[in-house]
């Protein structure tokens, strides 16, 4: 177990962040974190935000944290390779392969370090941890005695359950992904009860007790409004320089929403851009760049990995009729990808099952 | 030489692991006095130790400053037989220390029950970190810690809906057990069958998180909204899972594990006799309200003209008094989902009250009272959410 400390920021990413977030480039947002020692029911979806600030969301503990990692290295660059990944943190944390679950993969954007959220054990006693694969194949528990965090809500403010109590505490909001974005963190996701409001954000740094507000977002398919399907997964972009969030539903269409009409009144309309098809679900979306261009890569649990051109999406059609499979993508014959995000500017890291237990994998994005 | 077990990339790990590889083979030349370990249960918690030690490399370990990894390569504790010399297993992580006349490991996390462990023991290795002469030569030991008396077999308490009779457009089900579940394996245990005993495919919404409540003893199961939604691509190409007119049984498999490991007690099933979809939002002014008498602690009745959703019919319901505070009491939801009844704490006083209603509360096909699931062209009968929000009123006494 390593807890590393420190709070380096390089000027260089700081400008980064300046540009990707707008916040003020005075204002440290790890001094926002000012509890210490985290308890964190559950790991789900993970992602990086400014500075060295690992958002998690637990669906158990119905909240959004904000961890301080303090991760200052500076990593070689190198690519991540790992067979049995699974079974390796197995080993690590004393069980079996079986009883290992990664629900999601992150990169720190400035040490290149792959950070895994985990589950140890399916049953009694299961147990989160915070994981590190370093680009020279260490992995390490991030150890949350005495990090820096914050935490907000996602459930709504009080309502019925409350008054009640004892059977509001059967209602969870189970998070399929989260990610930061124009000052704000954005999380998708399903309530265990109610189907409605299934996309909420959440002001950074976080304010009140009760942060989430839920965002009514529409896609337009088919001549319907439609608004109730949970996303599986989503990546903040932009399109024709406007914020625009792509969700890929799990009822499989792909949908563009223009965030910049956010502030009339928090109904977001969006386009369904293209359908994936039925019996798939899309498992994670992320951007990417290579030789000066921008991609845009989806995996899924049946179809294979799909490169789409972003430069499509603001000429693209609005899905109208049923059958129209709108932007087109090229089939990457990668299958089993769980996860990916960006490792560096030559490489993404993949968790992968191709049948032989899971692996981080590396990918070169110029041979994609 | 840097004795750091770490899990590296590629078949050698360098030449620390090699070293250990060629002091294996002196494993079974042991001597009276070498160390004895066992795995210990004993307050506050389990460990490893590791007895007989020299005196001297006890003190010698207690003066040095010893980083985890270092203590691994010395002392290697693994969930699984002790690895061979080429094998990379790392050790578990866990603490080292030495206390009294025992060198101890304790677990990062909590030694798995029947499962079996291996410890190999370097003393070589010891020996260095302690700057004193603790032999050489591997020890190996190996435990598994007892498993844990099973309690009753894990039982399927209830399936909601409770009625048989259900819309093709039915959203979701909730399987209620009685003890928390293994997570991983519900979609593998639960299948929709048809009258010709074929398994309809793709039929429900599988979430690799699985939608549990917080204790894991109720499931939510979601019919695969893509199918359910008219004319987008699911339905178009696979139809409703449900069709009305037939009857289709929900199995779920005895094997189901709980979260002890052990399977169902028995397997479940459940009848849906399938009819035409609902396609009309509830309204709390279809719903029938019957007040109780005064002074006493009888039940406000409220009788639905359909069945409702059973988490949300207990939890989007609040009784207030004339000052708009809440009443405090108990919900009880009726046979089949067809009525609501609220028992409350004291008796009831005089006077005029209202039953609110949270639009978010669902039919069996998830409509709410603002808005239809499944709304088809033409058919936008979305109301805001506040003024959807019902108010039934009701007296106490005259």
């Amino acid at each position: 177990m390593r807890i590393r400390k420190g709070t380096g920021l390089a000027a260089a990413t700081a400008l980064g962040l300046f540009l990707m977030t707008g916040a003020r480039p005075d204002v440290s947002m790890t001094s926002t974190l000012t509890l210490v020692s985290p308890e964190i029911s559950s790991i789900g979806a993970i992602a990086f935000g400014p500075e060295n600030i690992l958002f998690v969301g637990d669906s158990e503990g119905a909240g959004v944290f904000a961890l301080d990692v303090a991760d200052d290295g500076r990593g070689s660059g190198d690519a991540v390779s790992m067979l049995g990944v699974d079974t390796n943190i197995a080993a690590l944390l004393g069980t079996t392969a079986d009883e290992i679950v990664i629900n999601d993969l992150a990169v720190h954007p400035g040490s290149h370090n792959v950070y895994l959220g985990v589950t140890r054990g399916r049953g009694e006693g299961s147990v989160p941890v915070l994981l590190m694969v370093s680009a020279s194949g260490d992995i390490t528990e991030v150890g949350l005695d005495g990090m820096h965090y914050s935490r907000a809500e996602i459930l709504n403010a009080p309502g019925p359950d409350q008054t009640y109590g004892r059977r509001g505490s059967a209602r969870t909001f189970t998070v399929t992904d989260l990610a930061f974005a124009g000052g704000e963190v954005l999380v998708a996701g399903l309530s265990n009860e109610e189907f409605a409001s299934n996309f909420r954000r959440i002001a950074f740094p976080f304010g009140d007790e009760f942060g989430a507000t839920s965002l009514e977002i529409y896609h337009v398919s088919h001549r319907q409004n439609e608004t109730h399907a949970p996303i599986m997964t989503f990546l903040p972009t932009e399109v024709d320089g406007a914020p625009t969030i792509l969700a890929a539903y799990t009822c499989t269409p792909l949908v563009a929403f223009d965030m910049s009409g956010l502030a009339n009144g928090g109904h977001v309309f969006g386009k369904t851009i293209a359908e994936l098809g039925a019996g798939n679900r899309p498992l994670d979306i992320i951007r990417y760049e290579v030789a000066g261009e921008q991609q845009i890569l989806i995996s899924n649990s049946r179809h294979p990995l799909m490169k789409v051109d972003p430069g499509l999406i603001p000429g693209a059609a609005r899905l109208l009729e049923p059958g129209e499979t709108g932007v087109g993508f090229t089939a990457v014959q990668e299958s089993g990808i769980r996860q990916m995000d960006n490792l560096n500017a030559d490489y993404i890291v993949l968790l992968q099952d191709r049948g032989e237990g899971l692996e981080l994998r590396s990918l070169r994005k110029d041979a994609l | 030489m840097n004795r750091r077990i770490r899990l590296r990339i590629g078949a050698l790990g360098g030449g620390g692991l090699m070293a250990l590889a060629s002091c294996a083979d002196t494993a079974a030349r042991v001597d009276v006095d070498s160390p004895i370990i066992e795995f210990v249960e004993e307050a506050p918690g389990e460990l490893v130790a590791v007895n007989r030690l020299p005196q001297t490399v006890l003190a010698g370990l207690r003066l040095s400053e010893i980083d985890a990894d270092s203590w691994r390569g010395a002392l290697g504790v693994f969930s699984g037989p002790v690895p061979g010399p080429d094998d990379l297993t790392p050790p578990m992580l866990g603490t080292y220390e030495v206390e009294a006349d025992r060198l101890v490991f304790r677990g990062r996390f909590p030694f798995v029950r029947g499962l079996q462990h291996g410890v190999r023991l370097d003393l070589e290795v010891l020996g260095r970190l302690s700057g004193r002469d603790a032999g050489s030569g591997i020890v190996t030991h190996e435990f598994t810690p007892p498993e844990t008396e099973p309690g009753p077999a894990t039982r399927v308490t209830a399936v909601y809906p409770t009625s048989g009779r259900v819309p093709m457009n039915l959203l979701k089900l909730y399987i209620h057990l009685s003890a928390p579940m293994r997570f991983g394996e519900a979609y593998a245990n639960i299948r929709l069958v048809d009258e010709n005993g074929d398994v309809v495919p793709d039929a429900y919404l599988e979430m690799p998180q699985e939608l549990w409540d917080p204790e894991r003893t109720r499931l939510t199961l979601f019919f695969d909204p893509g199918r359910i939604k008219r004319e987008v691509d699911p339905n178009l190409q696979l139809g409703l899972p449900l069709q009305a007119g037939h009857s289709f049984r929900v199995v779920i498999d005895p094997g189901w594990r709980d979260a002890r490991g052990q399977p169902l007690a028995e397997g479940f099933e459940k009848v849906l006799t399938v009819v035409e979809p609902d396609r009309t939002m509830p309204r709390a002014e279809d719903w029938q309200v019957e007040a109780p008498g005064v002074r006493s602690v009888a039940p406000v009745q409220l009788a639905f003209n359909e069945p409702m959703d059973h988490a949300l019919a207990e939890r989007m319901l609040v009784v207030l008094d004339a000052n708009g505070a809440p009443v405090l009491g108990t919900v009880q939801v009726g046979g089949e989902e067809r009525s609501w009844s609220f028992t409350p704490e004291r008796p009831w006083q005089a006077g005029r009250y209202v039953i609110d209603v949270h639009p978010d509360i669902e039919d069996l096909a998830g409509n709410n009272l603002a808005h239809l699931f499944d709304v088809h062209r033409g058919e936008d009968v979305r109301v805001e959410a506040e003024d959807a929000r019902a108010r039934i009123p009701f007296v106490v006494g005259s």
